[in-house]
């Protein structure tokens, strides 16, 4: 296994992966005439197969949201955590516990060709399964927009649906290209302040580095969160205050988004040190649900135009769209 | 040994040290406001000119950031000091303090739990948060005091153990809390180690009610605190109504236990490190330490948040890693000198 991986790792160059193609289609196994696929993800797991993978456990409801917008359904998705919610057949997969807390023998029992797992599932969980000898892969969710794409490429070519990943991929950057073209020419003042994050506590916000970061500068934005150390971190709150931020960004879950924006507005009228902000003064909110903002999916960019529009409407009366 | 006025002049001494400090702290923080800004806005401020309709950030920033945190730092202070100095006086134990006793602990289970489960209503003034930390410091406190009492005497050697054993318990059951409701983790993670990040003028407003009734109730009861330290029968034989004493006491060192809580998290070891220090300026008698305890109670908060907030603005450091990391090795001090451990 070990040797593979250093094999693996300095095939980079192409004639060095048409030795390895040639050294893998001569042994045994190379007995049918194509030689096997073989993916090796950041923790150094090998897949291997001939046959694409036909019963998938999804250990993350990004991944499950990724592998049903891939074109799967319920019959290759066999196993999902009791957060996959998204899209409504994912409610029928076989749960397998949560994201950090993931049944092993449930898993087992669904008898799987492939398990996709990401950062959050724990790393011993992980080991268990590639010990027990199943196909595990794992994909780094988190990350900048761009990731989100990379990370629907890399689900597609191991489960072996390239075509449809990169049909998505397509549209998806179309979506983000038509967003980013209106926006470009906006002048920085014409950039709307965001804050996006908790507006109580110790204000975690996201920082640079972060989706959420791309979607406010792509839809012509500034993000206040943009000097905060990390992807995700507590902002002070006298630097927000002293950013003036002018619209706010926040999530609701099951409470509804009427039930949130009624909340966000009385902490904007009485706390007193956003009610004079710009914001406090004359609130601008944008709320999307918190489970579209969890998980980075294909939703993410999705939740580009509307954002975008949100922040300027100007940009699509234009065209009468 | 330093004479009794030298000593009685360190009570002014510290009061006038944490006015000077409250003042620079009014100057520091991670937006680009310094400490002739935050001049200018008390002036306007106090000459009346200040206009409450102008949205200025500066004067944002200075009247309802850092004023409402710096005295909300200075009260949450002198609150765990001076319900360490009670405990200590209490216990018979240089040890004590309300977060080794576990009585942050608990007052921390109420208040995830009134956080949690939406019992974060107000009822009037008050918020449920604080009045069911209070009523789990109370119930912590009072388990302590039957664990540790045998015979009819409070015995003292086995109070950090259940100290420890109670703050395992009562943390397992937050973490599992957690887990359950699977709401805002970091959230409620971050609040357990003690922050005054969100810190408003209505904390302050809802905490003096705590600190006024708590000090009022200790600093009456100080010369009892005195007696206590001779032990119950020594208390006893010179006037001191053992029972009603201890209740008052212990129901006043919960009370401010959990109002400190409430409005900041966990914030470990000044409870125990304080008294300490107040006792080597002023020495043991509690009508001066009660009052030097509280005094550079709110003196150490208040730089240590001073520190949470600018050592790596524009984020935050939690306050409880940064008192935690100052009291673990004054802990280990205590340890090592444990043959003069009596006060």
């Amino acid at each position: 296994m070990r040797a593979k991986l250093l094999i693996g790792r300095h095939a980079r160059l192409p004639a060095r992966l048409l030795l390895l193609a040639i050294l893998l289609g001569s042994g045994p196994a190379g007995a049918s005439s194509q030689p096997p696929r073989r993916f090796e993800d950041p923790l150094c797991h090998v897949v291997e197969w001939r046959t694409p993978p036909e019963r998938i456990v999804s250990l993350s409801p990004s991944l499950t949201e990724i592998l049903f917008a891939i074109g799967c359904d319920t019959t290759q998705v066999v196993g999902a955590t009791r957060f996959c919610n998204f899209p409504p057949e994912a409610r029928d997969v076989p749960r397998v516990g949560g994201i950090v807390d993931p049944s092993l023998e449930a898993v087992l029992l669904r008898k799987p060709d492939l398990v996709l797992v990401t950062r959050g599932n724990p790393l011993e969980f992980i080991e268990s399964l590639v010990r027990l000898g199943i196909p595990v892969y794992g994909v780094e969710t988190r990350g900048r927009l761009a990731r989100i794409l990379a990370t629907i490429a890399e689900v597609g070519a191991v489960t072996g649906r390239e075509t449809h990943a990169r049909r998505l991929i397509e549209r998806l950057q179309a979506t983000l290209q038509d967003v980013r073209q209106r926006t470009a020419t906006l002048a920085p003042e014409r950039r709307p302040r965001v804050f996006f994050g908790e507006l109580e506590g110790a204000h975690w916000t996201a920082g640079p580095g972060s989706y959420v970061h791309g979607l406010i500068e792509a839809a012509g934005g500034e993000n206040i969160g943009s000097v905060a150390p990390s992807a995700w971190s507590p902002l002070s709150l006298e630097t927000i205050i002293e950013r003036d931020p002018e619209v706010y960004w926040g999530t609701f879950g099951e409470e509804g988004e009427a039930a949130a924006r009624e909340r966000v507005l009385s902490t904007l009228r009485n706390a007193a040190a956003w009610s004079q902000t710009s914001l406090g003064r004359r609130p601008r909110l944008f709320l999307a649900h918190a489970d579209v903002l969890q998980r980075p999916g294909p939703r993410v960019i999705e939740l580009l135009p509307e954002l975008a529009r949100y922040l300027h409407p100007e940009l699509w009366s234009r065209d009468g769209q | 040994m330093r004479s009794d006025t030298a000593r009685k002049l360190w009570i002014p001494a510290l009061g006038i040290l944490l006015l000077v400090s409250a003042l620079l702290s009014l100057g520091m923080g991670s937006a680009e406001v310094g400490l002739g800004d935050a001049f200018r806005v008390i002036g306007e401020q106090l000459s009346g000119g200040g206009d409450a309709g102008q949205s200025d950030p500066h004067t944002t920033i200075v009247l309802n950031i850092r004023l409402p945190r710096t005295l909300l730092a200075i009260l949450v202070g002198a609150l765990l000091a001076m319900s360490g100095a009670v405990m200590q006086a209490f216990f018979r134990n240089v040890m004590a303090g309300p977060y080794l006793v576990g009585v942050s602990s608990g007052a921390a289970l109420g208040a995830v739990l009134a956080m949690l489960f939406g019992w974060g209503f107000h009822l009037g003034a008050f918020s449920t948060v604080p009045l069911s930390a209070f009523v789990f410091a109370l119930a912590v406190v009072a388990l302590v005091y039957a664990l540790n009492r045998r015979g009819g005497k409070l015995q003292t050697e086995g109070l950090l153990l259940s100290g420890i054993a109670i703050a395992a318990a009562i943390s397992s059951v937050v973490a599992l809390l957690m887990l359950m409701s699977d709401r805002s983790l970091h959230q409620v993670l971050f609040w357990l180690l003690g922050s005054l990040a969100s810190a408003r003028w209505d904390h302050v407003e809802m905490l003096l009610p705590y600190a006024v009734v708590g000090g009022a109730v200790t600093f009456w009861l100080a010369r009892d605190l005195d007696l206590l330290l001779w032990g119950d029968v020594t208390g006893a034989s010179l006037g001191v109504h053992i029972d009603r004493t201890r209740t008052a006491l212990l129901a006043a060192s919960s009370l401010m236990t959990a109002g400190a809580v409430a409005f900041s998290g966990v914030i470990g070891f000044v409870g125990l490190m304080v008294p300490h220090m107040a006792r080597f300026l002023v020495g043991v008698p509690h009508r001066r330490l009660l009052p030097a305890a509280a005094l550079s109670g709110g003196l150490l908060l208040l730089w240590a948040d001073i520190f949470a907030r600018t050592v790596w603005a524009p984020t935050e450091l939690p306050l409880g890693a940064i008192t935690a990391i100052v009291g673990a090795p004054f802990l280990v001090y205590l340890c090592t000198r444990r043959r003069r451990s009596t006060l």
